[in-house]
């Protein structure tokens, strides 16, 4: 087998994957190498180019400080994996084994989490993060941790659903009847293939991390101008819109919706693929 | 005249793996029988030898990956595969009709009782709601449920496992089909209960002179209630023929093994051997599909065996003619 | 049921600590810098703060029995009647776009469903997850690009209803509600015009969730035992989508009523765009300037609304249901 037929067979299965995939890679490709391709330091002001159109020198135009609109583009995607890949960290670190032991052994642990989950059902998340932001100052790392920790209850949710399949599973059965103790059966047994279902929700969150930061930003919380955030820069492209000067605006938004775009046709393709595997290989 | 004559049906499920390369499961290699009016036909095998899927591929039920690769089906002197869509679901229905396996699944879980037999009579015919009520009380009456009247305004929730059993064959018989397949009708239902249900079963397919096909891998409930047998196996017919003289002299070593696996018998002499696993449906074995399992196998079987006919009797084997020592 | 007291009161109990956790300080906004140390002590006295957090949460929950909501420490207006005068606005815009997203989106999942894979469902499929990924703010600042500055179709976006024209009297909050009963044909008339872009984006994201669970829960249906029955007895295609809908509506509204109280929140930006004037931007504000009192407010009543949307989707999803019935 040729080292493009896996690809290959993998795009064929899961076109959506391999969509998601591309456009994923493509822009952390762009975050890691920001420095090379952008055309000018993003923080750097050009007091005499303030809101240029696009073309010319500047390809995307310019912003209200002069600062060229595709070296912030470019620069932004940092700040998008930068908190969603650290924030992705944090959902599973927590969700993963939260949703183990409360899918496993239930009880106390169980209770809590559903009546979190039941609390956030009622409640938007993006108003409780805006408010714990608000209180707590907005930074970075306030953002990244925020968002870690208000995600990884609806992740351990998914793996807890997991694991309740798993559980009544002949092969879990067969572990507990020959005598493995619970913590045993937890983590060899259950864990890797709880975390195999649940991978697929990974993106997801990660899309969604993406897009809280940024309408935290937006508000007004959370990251802020001139750091090139994209929700920061939508923020200050929106004052201008009305009177034209479209472009410091729309090029962020353009690149937000391409990486979160990306992650959910990841997870959606991740999901495709894994589960008609799944049900091949028989639980 | 033959009812359902079903001649060579092949059914496959093409997929492809992860490595992009086609990979085809031949679950119906060339399946060949046939129903006669007013005659009760037995489908046995193991679970996965093909007894449903040849019921849905009857029904014209089949979804891509499985797909038709051969065969004929007539039906009422008709063939079924051309038949357009709307055609098909017609035959669907009120000609040819399917019990299906479990009881209350299978039921529209948000309407009543009642309301589903209306339906069932309204897709097919012109009839007036209280007509098609009045015959909907007059079959769950047929089907021995008490109450009919008051049943009728039940939810399907509200059903023990045997009744809602019979409320799928009022369901089955109201359009009175010509041929009615029973989908494994016992799963799920107590030795009592099941012995009730195929009794009135039984007692319609009589009554209203149809034909019926059980697909089951109860050996005694075909000895009971068939007229003939056909035996499965991996995807062909192995051995089929008149209830008794099969169960009096099996002519392939499958079905011998499989009577010689029932209790009765085993109380007689003692555990044979059923042996082996379901054959690989993606790596058929080469000639004789039972090769592999086969007591009596020998170098000839790597060649296709002959179907051999003893009158109605036949069997898909080179050693069909040899009889079994006692 | 009982499960919501509890949730509503631990929500505002959180939100209370949260709050007053914060680096906010209101009582130095309420100062001002030059006050010295005595008017700091004042006015935390007569805020409360210089009592036990415990201690403050009780009084605060005592008061609300009463209907006192507190004061905003913006300009000092009570809490509560501003509450009432946001409410029908948001309520307005909330309605309308999840009303349309629901008529446009449960059919449109269902159609979807019935043939997986196929052309419609991947077009769709992948229509949705786009407007899924667009953020709302964005999408209203594009629309009022689009068709206020370049088409000049739509009027600027300053509010429900255009300045040049006469408002009607406040009957039941809503702008356009209220022109169409006293008659004010040309602030209806404006006050439509008004409603058609923020709508027109709300919609759009509202569908994306409804038409992606819709399919998700009619795949489903369609793959259950009954629906092979019905296939199996024939039934036609018309029959079988009259089935399919009426067994996905229980979980759909159920899903309905979860993605209600997400889409609350997301009004509040869209209301932001907009300069929409209801209770979304009015709770943003408040979040951003540390004014307790109003923030609770905001919180309660999404708390509240969320309770109520819940217990009307049990209502109506009982209705559906035959009682007793157990879903799988």
């Amino acid at each position: 087998m040729s080292a493009l037929a896996l690809p290959l067979g993998i795009t064929r299965r899961s076109p959506t994957f391999a969509v998601g995939a591309s456009i994923v890679l493509l822009l952390l490709l762009a975050a890691v190498f920001a420095d090379v391709i952008s055309p000018y330091n993003p923080t750097q002001a050009f007091p005499y180019e303030v809101l240029r159109a696009p073309g010319g020198k500047f390809l995307l135009g310019t912003d209200g400080n002069g600062m060229d609109v595709l070296s912030r583009v470019i620069h932004g995607t940092r700040y998008a994996f930068g908190i969603a890949v650290p924030a992705g960290l944090i959902m599973v670190l927590i969700g993963v084994p939260l949703g183990v032991i409360a899918g496993y052994k239930g009880g106390v642990i169980d209770e809590v989490l559903l009546r979190v989950l039941d609390v956030l059902r009622a409640f938007p998340s993006i108003i409780l993060a805006l408010a714990v932001v608000a209180a707590t100052g907005s930074s970075l790392v306030n953002v990244v941790l925020v968002i870690g920790f208000l995600d990884s209850p609806i992740f351990a949710r998914v793996v807890r659903a997991e694991v309740l399949a798993l559980r009544e599973s002949t092969f879990v059965r067969a572990a507990v009847a020959v005598g493995n103790p619970p913590w045993r059966v937890m983590l060899v047994h259950i864990f890797p293939n709880a975390i195999l279902g649940a991978t697929a929700q990974l993106p997801i969150r990660m899309a969604w991390a993406v897009r809280i930061s940024a309408t935290l930003a937006f508000i007004g919380v959370g990251v802020q101008a001139p750091a090139p955030e994209w929700g920061a820069m939508i923020r200050q492209g929106a004052e201008y819109v009305i009177s034209g000067e479209w472009w410091v605006a729309t090029f962020p938004g353009l690149a937000l919706i391409g990486l979160v775009l990306g992650f959910n046709l990841l997870g959606d393709g991740l999901t495709d693929l894994l589960d008609p595997r799944r049900k091949a290989t028989g639980k | 005249m033959t009812l359902l004559q079903v001649d060579d049906l092949q059914v496959h499920f093409a997929t492809r793996g992860m490595d992009n390369r086609l990979r085809v499961a031949r679950a119906l290699n060339g399946v060949s029988f046939q129903v006669e009016e007013g005659e009760v036909l037995g489908l046995v095998g193991e679970t996965g030898a093909g007894k449903s899927l040849t019921a849905l591929a009857l029904l014209g039920l089949l979804q891509p990956p499985a797909v038709v690769a051969g065969g004929r089906i007539r039906f009422e002197g008709r063939e079924l595969a051309p038949l357009a869509s709307g055609a098909r679901d017609h035959v669907r229905g009120t000609r040819l009709t399917m019990i299906p396996q479990s009881p209350h699944t299978s039921l529209d879980p948000l309407t009543r009782i009642g309301d589903q037999l209306v339906r069932m009579q309204r897709e097919h015919r012109a009839v007036s709601k209280a007509d098609a009520w009045k015959r909907a009380a007059q079959m769950l009456e047929e089907v021995r449920i008490p109450a009919a009247s008051e049943r009728l305004r039940a939810w399907p929730h509200e059903l023990s496992g045997g009744m809602a059993q019979r409320v799928l064959i009022a369901m089955a018989l109201v359009n009175q089909p010509r041929l009615v397949i029973a989908d494994e009708p016992t799963t799920g239902l107590d030795v009592t209960v099941q012995a009730e249900v195929l009794d009135t079963l039984r007692e319609l397919v009589r009554a209203h002179r149809m034909s019926a096909i059980i697909i089951t891998h109860d050996l005694g409930i075909v000895a009971h209630y068939c007229d003939r047998l056909a035996v499965m196996f991996a995807g062909v017919i192995v051995e089929q023929g008149a209830t008794r003289a099969v169960f009096r002299e099996q002519r392939h070593p499958y079905t011998r093994a499989l009577i010689a696996s029932t209790p009765k018998r085993i109380a007689e002499r003692g555990f044979g051997e059923l042996g082996g696993t379901p054959p690989d449906l993606y790596a058929l074995p080469e000639g004789c599909l039972y090769r592999e399992r086969c007591f009596r196998a020998a170098d000839i079987c790597l060649q296709p065996p002959p179907n051999v006919s003893f009158g109605n009797h036949t069997a898909l084997c080179h050693f069909a003619a040899e009889l079994p020592a006692p | 049921m009982a499960v919501a007291v509890p949730v509503v009161l631990g929500i505002v109990f959180l939100t209370f600590m949260l709050i007053r956790i914060g680096h906010q300080d209101p009582v130095a906004m309420l100062a001002g810098p030059l006050a010295d140390a005595s008017t700091y002590a004042m006015i935390r006295k007569e805020l409360d703060l210089d009592r036990p957090l415990l201690q403050q949460f009780i009084t605060y929950v005592a008061h609300l029995a009463h209907g006192d909501l507190g004061r905003s420490w913006q300009g000092g207006a009570p809490v509560l009647p501003d509450i009432i005068t946001h409410f029908p606005v948001t309520l307005e815009l909330v309605v309308l776009a999840v009303g349309l997203a629901a008529l446009v989106g449960i059919p449109v999942g269902i159609r979807a469903a019935m043939h997986p894979n196929g052309r419609f469902d991947q077009v769709t499929r992948f229509g949705a997850l786009t407007a899924f990924s667009i953020p709302t703010y964005w999408m209203g600042l594009m629309a009022i690009l689009v068709f206020f500055y370049f088409l000049r179709w739509a009027p600027p976006p300053m509010g429900r209803v255009s300045l040049e024209v006469v408002p009607p009297p406040v009957l039941t909050g809503s702008v356009l509600i209220d022109s169409l009963i006293s008659g004010n044909w040309a602030a209806a008339r404006s006050a439509a015009a008004q409603l058609v872009l923020p709508v027109g984006c709300f919609t759009l994201l509202a569908m994306a969730p409804i038409i992606k669970q819709t399919r998700a829960i009619a795949i489903e249906v369609f793959g259950s035992d009954y629906m092979r029955f019905a296939r199996a007895s024939g039934f036609s295609r018309k029959t079988l989508r009259r089935m399919a809908l009426r067994n996905s509506l229980p979980p759909v509204l159920t899903f309905l009523g979860t993605e209600l109280t997400s889409l609350l929140a997301a009004a509040s930006l869209i209301e932001y765009i907009f300069s929409w004037g209801g209770l979304g931007q009015w709770g943003l504000n408040a979040i951003l300037q540390g004014d307790f009192a109003v923030v609770q407010g905001y919180v309660l009543t999404l708390a509240l609304s969320a309770v109520v949307v819940f217990l009307v989707v049990d209502l109506a999803v009982l209705v559906l249901e035959p009682r007793g019935h157990r879903r799988s």
